[in-house]
């Protein structure tokens, strides 16, 4: 095939893609820069201005509700490393054969329940009418029904709960390259298990935290359901407020802001903890 | 090292993976209406949800939906695929690194931004801003999908096919397409998982002239717990089952 040839069907190949990139993500998110830096001065009339940004700094419901929203989010980020690096230990290290294949397989299966419908699973097990609350009554260990859903604790576990498989593949993947022998090297050396884990294992591993941990952090950051439907009256959630501006207040131009502040600082985070552990995006996402 | 601390971690860790889904599955046989007492074997709930006229049509709707959007991004995913697979060319780098934002940026965002699309253009909300809307959310995934199983596909095979006189057609019938196909269904089923489960974006995009189930779920679900929530799910849960069993049925069939 000579140059020309080749040039044309590339193009051709990437012409759709281009196309509906171009005009579904790259127009509207424009679009919606554009309506964040308007302010209404009338019912009808525009005028141009940072007041939607300014709102979010001086109003402290909002940047209370997003610190609060991005502590909640590396708390349930750090959590889940914390469950998940054991199971893919496990999974990489010491099962052998078949069992490796299921326990890996028994992770995935879940997942593909969505959402919403792990959600409900979850609310059915943690309302007052729930089964826990019914189980704790049976055993004797409270008097009436105890309400576990609809608090700070319950979105954590849901959180969690969705982020986990995120979290054990890339683990999996990483620790299932790492030579044995480096472990028994380290060992060898005179490390107790705390040191080959901090000065052998972690290092290997970092990659496949890293990339699992930005995973999780801008799922949880982003996650709608899970604190709407488990949390609290008192607990907001970033996203919901843009839910609010746009859809039940009608402000447009709030909700825009708040939707690039979203993008912007949760890019923000993601390359600040790239520096602090030292990784490049390229690497980590292969 | 003890033996049995990490199997007993192991098997907690798998038992709350499985508890909420496992619960929802058997509670959707309940005879009776509380969620915590079982009042024996029935199938009430789900005679309810198939004698209610609208959710019949909003699951038919759904699936509709599934079906079209999984389509028509693994057809734009699989050129792009096949196209970021064999050249090198500039902006190939940040092509992919537009996919990967596209996937990582939380989909309220997605949804905020193409809402104020369609109003601004006037696009009536209903079935086609939905679909416009799943494709753009899949269309990432599906392309790194197919890109990923198409890493193990020897280039030399159309080459050869060609050298033995194969015409480019008959090359890409006999060749291409039984080669790539395991990787389109692969990138089509996740197409499909993604687009039937979506609420999200939908929230935003839909209208109320085509009503979707993942819609009507969410809404039951907002104002309280009802059984019937329990056989919706099920029935979700043990399609994307079938779908996924399915598609590694054809995967092996095809391997012979």
């Amino acid at each position: 095939m000579n140059a020309s040839a080749s040039r044309l069907s590339l193009w051709l190949l990437l012409t759709p893609f281009l196309l509906w990139i171009v005009l579904l993500v790259l127009v509207p998110h424009l679009q919606m820069l554009r309506v964040s830096f308007q302010v209404r001065e009338s019912w009808d009339t525009l005028a141009w201005g940072l007041e939607q940004y300014q709102n979010f700094f001086s109003e402290s419901y909002y940047w209370r509700t997003f610190v609060r929203t991005g502590v909640m989010s590396l708390f349930t980020t750090f959590l889940t490393l914390l469950i998940a690096f054991p199971i893919a230990w496990y999974i990489a290290r010491l099962a052998r054969g078949r069992s490796k294949g299921i326990l890996f397989l028994a992770c995935l299966i879940p997942f593909w329940a969505s959402e919403l419908v792990r959600t409900y699973g979850w609310m059915i097990l943690l309302r007052e009418s729930g089964l826990f609350s019914s189980w704790l009554q049976a055993l004797g260990w409270v008097d009436g029904p105890v309400e576990m859903l609809y608090n700070d604790v319950a979105v954590i576990i849901g959180l969690v709960y969705n982020g986990l498989l995120f979290m054990v593949v890339p683990l999996v993947t990483t620790l299932d390259g790492m030579d044995e022998n480096l472990v028994e090297a380290g060992y060898d050396l005179g490390g107790g298990h705390a040191t080959v884990l901090r000065e052998v294992v972690i290092p290997w591993a970092m990659p496949g935290i890293v990339s699992g941990c930005i995973v999780v952090f801008m799922l949880t950051l982003g996650s709608y359901l899970t604190p709407i439907l488990m949390g609290g009256k008192d607990s907001a959630w970033f996203t919901e407020q843009i839910f609010t501006q746009f859809i039940t207040r009608f402000n447009w131009e709030q909700g825009a802001a708040l939707g690039v502040l979203l993008l912007v600082l949760s890019s923000l985070m993601v390359w600040l903890g790239l520096k602090l552990t030292g990784q490049s995006l390229r690497k980590v996402m292969g | 090292m003890n033996r049995w601390l990490p199997r007993t971690y192991l098997t907690l860790v798998y038992l709350l993976l499985y508890v909420p889904i496992v619960v929802l599955v058997v509670f959707s046989f309940n005879e009776s209406r509380t969620g915590y007492e079982w009042g024996g074997l029935s199938l009430r709930w789900y005679e309810a949800l198939f004698n209610n006229r609208a959710m019949v049509q909003a699951m038919w709707n759904s699936l509709w939906l599934a079906l079209s959007a999984a389509t028509v991004s693994t057809l734009i995913g699989a050129l792009t695929a096949l196209a970021l697979h064999r050249y090198r060319f500039r902006g190939k780098k940040v092509l992919n690194g537009m996919l990967f934002i596209v996937m990582m940026s939380p989909e309220i965002v997605l949804a905020i931004s193409l809402l104020a699309l369609f109003l601004l253009v006037g696009l009536q909300l209903g079935y086609v801003s939905l679909l416009l809307a799943h494709v753009t959310f899949c269309l990432p995934f599906v392309v790194i999908t197919v890109m990923a199983r198409l890493s193990g596909f020897d280039e030399r095979l159309p080459e050869a096919a060609r050298d033995l006189g194969a015409s480019d057609f008959t090359m890409t019938r006999t060749v291409l397409i039984p080669v790539i196909m395991p990787a389109l269904l692969a990138g089509w089923l996740l197409g499909f998982t993604l687009s039937l489960d979506d609420v999200v974006v939908s929230t935003f995009v839909s209208g109320p002239s085509y009503e979707i189930l993942p819609l009507r779920i969410y809404s039951m679900v907002r104002v309280g717990l009802k059984p019937e929530v329990n056989a919706l799910g099920t029935l979700l849960l043990v399609f994307s089952l079938v779908m996924l069993i399915l598609s590694q049925w054809i995967l092996l069939r095809s391997k012979r």
